[in-house]
């Protein structure tokens, strides 16, 4: 048990935004877990205080992001990189990630832009929205896109 | 005891690529696929799980028709200490059968937990720690792929980039422990190597006379780039020159190595050009001619010891 939380603390560190910004307010926070053994508390608090967790967290993201920017090429250029890397670190934030294959997530993101009044009202933005939507949905097994390593 | 028949240099698969693999085959002896590319994972319990992509995969049934295939898997997650997935073996055994591999390997790492009974995925391996707890861990588990794909397992030295502290061994002497007790071999990442040395200060030299060179059966070479302060393994190019070195140094002291393999991400493929990629897989046969040869009959165990 006690490997097993350190290994979902750790993946949170790396994964999880919220849970990042909540180790950053209370660095002791380890401390408090009763499932994890000294040891494994002291190893936590040292990778959430260093540089390499910051790079770490910053090829996740890359890989999350790559992925979306193969699947949904046109909705992410109409976008435009500023107002994209703002939508999915709010898309992220509700939502972890949890497979090496990106199809349910680029159709969760289609749906989150086509809830957003805001976002649809961009010129084009819909109709390329709807394309791709389509294509994912048609031809689920050749958007096949597993992570890196 | 199985032999490990030498492969030579490879090239290992991105769609990317296919043009290069259809057009230079001359360039390498065998291609190395990333199964986990070829089809859709449901993932665990789903029915079914497991979807072809029919198109990718007629592509590498062409290529398996002329060339030998090696299985590199990213989706095993074998260091996750909660889960343990069966059905991903089994799925390799059937690829197994499908394309006989002489070998295959994943990554000493895991990539996967549940969280609230839900899975989360990272993406990028995560470093296990190297303790006497993760190789109790992982030992049976080897043992199990093994048991059911009967050709030799290898697992890969992990990129990290953050450091655990207090582990219990250093990472050469656990990779000997595992291959010893687990009878699994080695997939050598030489870029690896580089990159854990080049951001945490590790002697690369030093490394590689405290690793058991005889339970490596793979080595892999790539390139990477700067970002934000440290050198990742971005496979986005030509391998430094040191790396070049630690692989002569490798080869001239490894004696069971059946292959060497260069990796390039599909989307750097323009960057670095067809002659440029020829030039790298030139690179690795002249380092493969060079190598020291070993007796005709190896002595890694193709299965486990029992």
């Amino acid at each position: 048990m006690s490997l097993a939380r350190f290994q979902s603390q750790l993946m949170r560190l790396v994964v999880d935004t919220s849970f990042r910004e909540l180790t950053a307010a209370d660095p002791a926070i380890f401390d408090s877990d009763p499932f994890l053994r000294p040891r494994e508390r002291r190893r936590l608090a040292n990778v959430a205080r260093s540089d390499g967790l910051r790079i770490t967290v910053m090829l996740h993201r890359g890989w999350r992001l790559g992925k979306l920017l193969t699947l949904m090429p046109g909705t992410c250029a109409i976008l435009g990189p500023d107002r994209l890397a703002a939508e999915l670190g709010a898309f992220w934030r509700d939502r972890l990630p949890d497979s090496l294959y990106f199809h349910d997530e680029a159709l969760a993101f289609a749906d989150y832009v086509a809830q957003r009044d805001d976002l649809m009202a961009i010129p084009s933005l819909e109709g390329v929205l709807a394309h791709e939507r389509a294509r994912l949905e048609a031809r689920p097994s050749l958007v096949t896109v597993a992570g890196s390593h | 005891m199985l032999s490990v028949e030498p492969l030579g240099v490879g090239l290992e698969y991105q769609e990317a690529l296919r043009d290069f693999i259809d057009s230079d085959a001359d360039a390498f002896d065998f291609v190395e696929v990333i199964p986990d590319l070829l089809w859709r994972d449901a993932g665990r319990g789903a029915r079914p799980r497991y979807t072809d992509n029919r198109e990718a995969t007629g592509f590498i049934e062409r290529v398996a028709s002329r060339k030998s295939l090696l299985c590199h898997s990213i989706g095993l997650s074998i260091g996750s200490a909660e889960l343990f997935d069966e059905e991903h073996v089994a799925q390799i055994r059937s690829w197994w059968e499908r394309f006989p591999f002489p070998w295959h390997s994943d990554h000493l790492a895991y990539q996967r937990v549940d969280l609230e009974d839900r899975p989360v995925q990272a993406g990028i391996t995560l470093p296990l720690a190297l303790d006497e707890e993760t190789l109790d861990l992982l030992v049976p588990r080897i043992r199990h792929v093994l048991d059911e794909i009967p050709v030799p397992f290898l697992l890969e030295n992990n990129v990290y980039f953050f450091e655990l502290p207090e582990m219990e061994l250093g990472e050469p002497e656990f990779l000997n422990e595992l291959s010893s007790r687990s009878g699994c071999g080695l997939l050598l990442d030489v870029h690896n190597l580089y990159v854990n040395s080049r951001n945490h200060g590790i002697d690369a030299e030093d490394w590689l006379s405290r690793i058991d060179l005889s339970k490596v059966v793979e080595i892999h070479v790539a390139g990477g780039m700067e970002v934000g302060g440290f050198y990742v393994d971005a496979h986005s190019g030509r391998a430094p020159g040191t790396v070049w070195k630690l692989l002569r140094e490798v080869l001239a002291n490894a004696p069971n190595v059946g292959a060497i393999v260069f990796e390039l991400l599909g989307s750097w493929y323009e960057t670095v050009g067809r002659d440029g990629l020829r030039e790298e897989l030139g690179e690795l046969r002249n380092a493969w001619a060079s190598r020291t040869r070993r007796p005709a009959a190896a002595s890694l165990p193709a299965t486990r010891l029992s």
